[in-house]
């Protein structure tokens, strides 16, 4: 298993497709930073804009990567008749997916308020320190997406059917939000995503004889406990639920 | 849809039943998902109606099913199969008998809206809100409504909690359409074919009495605008005799002396809420009596019968038959004489119909003229919006320029008067006040409200230490007296609000302008705020507008006076009933044209 591990990490070091599209989903998280980010700073960019969605479609392409080329190039067909066993084959992959691609988008989601905080500044409408410890905890359900999308993996055992999938669940993600509601909360990696990047607050106007109506924004980024330990407990569960429903499909698979 | 979601996942589980021995025998990941279908159909169900313990069943069976895809043998997975079936028994069962499935947060609604608007409410200090007794008085009355489920109980207590505040911008609105309709119609009593009204010189008097042409009827099956019509026949008592008023000599403007033996006036106490808010106290008088016409003999206030439900009567007594009315009039010999008008249906439609007739204004477009005689047009002013574009913005100019030309037309036609009906006008923007008030206003500049400073990281207004608001920037216009040879008359009621109240207020002390009405303008102009509740919305006052002394503008105070200008309240007397309700006639209009 170790040496399956070692082997996907010198191929997703050595993937030129995987880094480039890693700098090129940099460049365009910073883009939309730079597009959405007015003088009032970052943080009040931040507080009205979702940043978790282009990050999702990345873990998506990280994990049809890692997990789906094998299948592609039979390369897990090999392993398995060199006499590695389905745990190994399984778990390597699985845990290096969800390892590498929850690190590296949770990496993704602070673009934004690096750029932002460098060319506008930070601004006064969030506390700094709330969203950095917001955008850790983020890990969590981005590794939960991860271990939902190993599963998938297995399954349809196509790289870019799960890359499309990854877009399909950014856009679902973002539309189901909106649409079906009731949203804060850590039971669904996508929701779970949104509570932590969403903030209370009030909003009211005043009336500007020269502008009209002229809105202010206020908003409240304390880290509450039931966020933290919710985030935290609900992702393991299913990440434990997820790598364990794989295996017991993979594990008596047909591997044509 | 949860119902639907449960059958879903019982047909998933007597699929999975059947297709055991095919997942063995094809040891194919594509048979094995089958397994997984219920849990993914379970995270849709969370998705769409969210996490329920009372599907708690349905989470775990779906979990039982992807244990099953461990299960080696073909009787275990069968066996699985079938305790997931009883698990989603059960959660079926709690679905459909719990009473506390699906309750509405009713109590929630209220912390949220006390808590928001404690901080965010900005006239609670002149209105003289005691936000600790507010919270002990209304505790207990969410916390009984939660308890019971109660919608209409919902609807009585957050109006009676709305009046509370004297205030036209507090209002609370459900959720549902349907709701709603249905808690009004059975929030304000039964109806026994009359409203009641009370004259200038103190009678009171029965208004839109059944069986008269111009009147309501229940009878009616018009389509109206808020709906009743699709409610109405819940309602309808179908065997009363629908003509006892009229039979018994009762018509628009006989003098009513008592309602169930008691002078009506006497029933004020217990009125404890209104369909719409009053903040002048004038003119709460003048709408009370509408309200004591729908309370039946040994009723509380409120109590609606409808046939084939039990109510309960004042001494908390379950009662099953139409309720009746003892009403005391003067008949046409000069007498006195008492009937028992029976029960016809809700009282609701007929007050609405009531309120209608007397406080609509000409159905005509917004900002349309109309030619009343060779002196004298109207335009008509329903709410203070010209377009989209313009509404949240400041800048009227395509408005004003196109009155200025109207105006300058009647000029031209040798017209001396302009009414100006802002009766019900909703309000809207106070800019566009401003743009119609320039062009009738003296030369020079006007000032008009400063708007109060906000403190930005908070997102709201602080007052200083003198208790008022810090003054921000002053909104002014520029006056241009074309009409200053003519006469205008603001004709305006107590459903005239926010920016109509402004028109009043800054139009009204123009010196050939004129404020006429049966009741004076609403005084509620601050700025709105509507709160989003998880079963309706509440809207309240949250962004100040001072006056140049720092004050509050408009609104009333403790003392519930009008802080509008008012020149001439048009008396009501049988002249107004007769028009109105006999003829059909728009008494108000025609008596402001005589009144240049």
């Amino acid at each position: 298993m170790k040496n399956i591990m070692k082997s996907i990490g010198y191929e997703v070091m050595h993937s030129k497709m995987l880094v480039r599209l890693y700098i090129y989903f940099i460049a365009l998280m910073a883009l939309v930073t730079v597009l959405n980010t007015d003088s009032s700073g970052v943080s009040a960019m931040l507080a009205g804009n979702d940043t978790y969605e282009f990050p999702m479609l990345m873990a998506a392409i990280i994990v049809g990567v890692i997990c789906g080329s094998d299948f592609n190039d039979k390369v897990a067909n090999y392993e398995v008749l060199s006499g590695h066993s389905r745990k190994s084959i399984f778990f390597a992959r699985a845990l290096m997916s969800v390892c590498i691609s929850s690190v590296l988008v949770t990496v993704l989601c602070f673009v934004p308020i690096i750029v932002g905080s460098v060319i506008f500044g930070w601004g006064d409408k969030l506390v700094l320190s709330d969203i950095i410890i917001r955008n850790l905890l983020l890990i969590f359900p981005f590794a939960r997406l991860a271990a939902f999308l190993v599963d998938v993996t297995f399954i349809v055992k196509n790289p870019y059917a799960i890359m499309a999938s990854g877009f399909v669940i950014m856009l679902g993600g973002s539309i189901l939000g909106d649409m079906v509601g009731g949203g804060n909360n850590c039971f669904i990696s996508i929701y779970n995503m949104k509570y932590l990047c969403s903030y209370e607050g009030w909003n009211t106007y005043n009336l500007d004889p020269v502008k009209g109506v002229v809105e202010y924004y206020a908003y409240n980024s304390t880290v509450t406990s039931s966020l933290v330990l919710g985030t935290v407990f609900a992702s393991i569960i299913m990440i434990i639920f997820y790598l364990f429903m794989g295996y017991a499909l993979f594990r008596r698979d047909e591997l044509n | 849809m949860d119902i639907s979601f449960t059958i879903i996942e019982l047909i998933m589980m007597a699929l999975l039943f059947v297709v055991a021995q095919q997942s063995e025998k094809k040891p194919n990941n594509m048979w094995r998902l089958l397994y997984v279908a219920p849990a993914f159909i379970a995270v849709i169900m969370v998705l769409f109606i969210g996490f329920d313990v009372h599907h708690t069943g349905i989470y775990v069976a779906a979990f039982v099913q992807i244990c099953a895809l461990f299960a080696e043998k073909v009787r275990t997975k069968r066996i699985l199969a079938v305790c997931s079936v009883a698990l989603i028994a059960v959660s079926f069962a709690l679905i459909t008998l719990s009473s506390n499935y699906h309750r509405e947060a009713y109590y929630a609604d209220f912390e949220k809206t006390f808590n928001t608007m404690k901080e965010h409410y900005v006239i609670d200090k002149e209105k003289g809100i005691d936000w600790d007794e507010l919270y002990a008085k209304y505790k207990p009355l969410f916390k009984e409504v939660d308890k019971s489920q109660d919608f209409v109980k919902n609807y009585q207590v957050w109006q009676q909690f709305c009046g509370e505040f004297y205030d036209g911008h507090v209002g609370y609105r459900m959720s549902s359409d349907g709701l709603f309709r249905y808690a009004f119609c059975k929030s304000y009593g039964n109806d026994y074919g009359l409203s009641l009204a009370r004259l200038s010189t103190g009678e009171f008097v029965a208004i839109n009495v059944e069986g008269y042409d111009n009147s309501y009827s229940v009878d009616n099956k018009d389509k109206d605008d808020v709906g009743f019509y699709m409610v109405k026949k819940v309602f309808d008592c179908k065997d009363a005799d629908k003509l006892t008023l009229k039979n018994a000599g009762i018509k628009n403007g006989t003098i009513i002396t008592k309602w169930n033996g008691k002078p009506i006036d006497e029933y004020y106490d217990e009125i404890k809420y209104y369909m719409e808010q009053y903040p002048v106290r004038e003119n709460e008088e003048f709408y009370l009596p509408m309200y004591v016409a729908g309370i039946g003999r040994d009723m509380d206030y409120g109590v609606t019968y409808v046939p084939g439900e039990t109510y309960e009567n004042v001494e908390g007594k379950e009662m099953t038959d139409a309720p009746v009315a003892d009403i005391t009039f003067i008949d046409e010999s000069g007498e006195e004489k008492t009937i028992t008008a029976p029960c016809l249906g809700s009282y609701m439609m007929r007050m609405y119909d009531t309120n209608k007739k007397l406080d609509d204004g000409v159905n005509i477009t917004n900002l349309k003229w109309q030619k009343i005689n060779d002196d004298t047009y109207i335009i008509r002013i329903s709410e203070m919006a010209y377009d989209q574009e313009t509404y949240s913005g400041t800048d009227f100019t395509e408005m004003t320029d196109k009155l200025r030309g109207e105006v300058e037309a009647l000029k031209k036609e040798g017209v001396k008067n302009i009414v100006f009906d802002l009766r019900s006008n909703g309000g809207g923007s106070p800019y566009f006040v401003e743009g119609i008030a320039c062009l009738f206003a003296p030369k020079g500049e006007h000032l008009t409200y400063y708007s109060a400073v906000i403190n930005e990281d908070t997102a709201t207004f602080e007052r200083g230490e003198d208790g008022k608001y810090i003054m921000g920037t002053p909104s002014s216009y520029v006056g241009e007296d074309l009409w200053h040879d003519g006469n205008i008359i603001l004709l305006v009621n107590a459903k005239t609000v926010s920016a109509g109240d402004d028109m009043t207020y800054m139009m009204g002390d123009f010196p050939n302008v004129k404020v006429i009405g049966l009741t004076s303008s609403n005084s509620s102009c601050q700025a709105v705020k509507v709160l989003a509740l998880n079963e309706g919305e509440i809207s309240f006052s949250a962004v100040p507008n001072l006056l140049p002394n720092g004050e509050i503008a408009i609104d009333t105070y403790t003392d519930h006076v009008g802080r509008t200008p008012f020149d001439e309240k048009i008396p009501f007397d049988e002249n107004v009933i007769e028009s109105i309700f006999d003829k059909g006639e728009d008494y108000l209009l025609n008596y402001t044209v005589n009144a240049f």
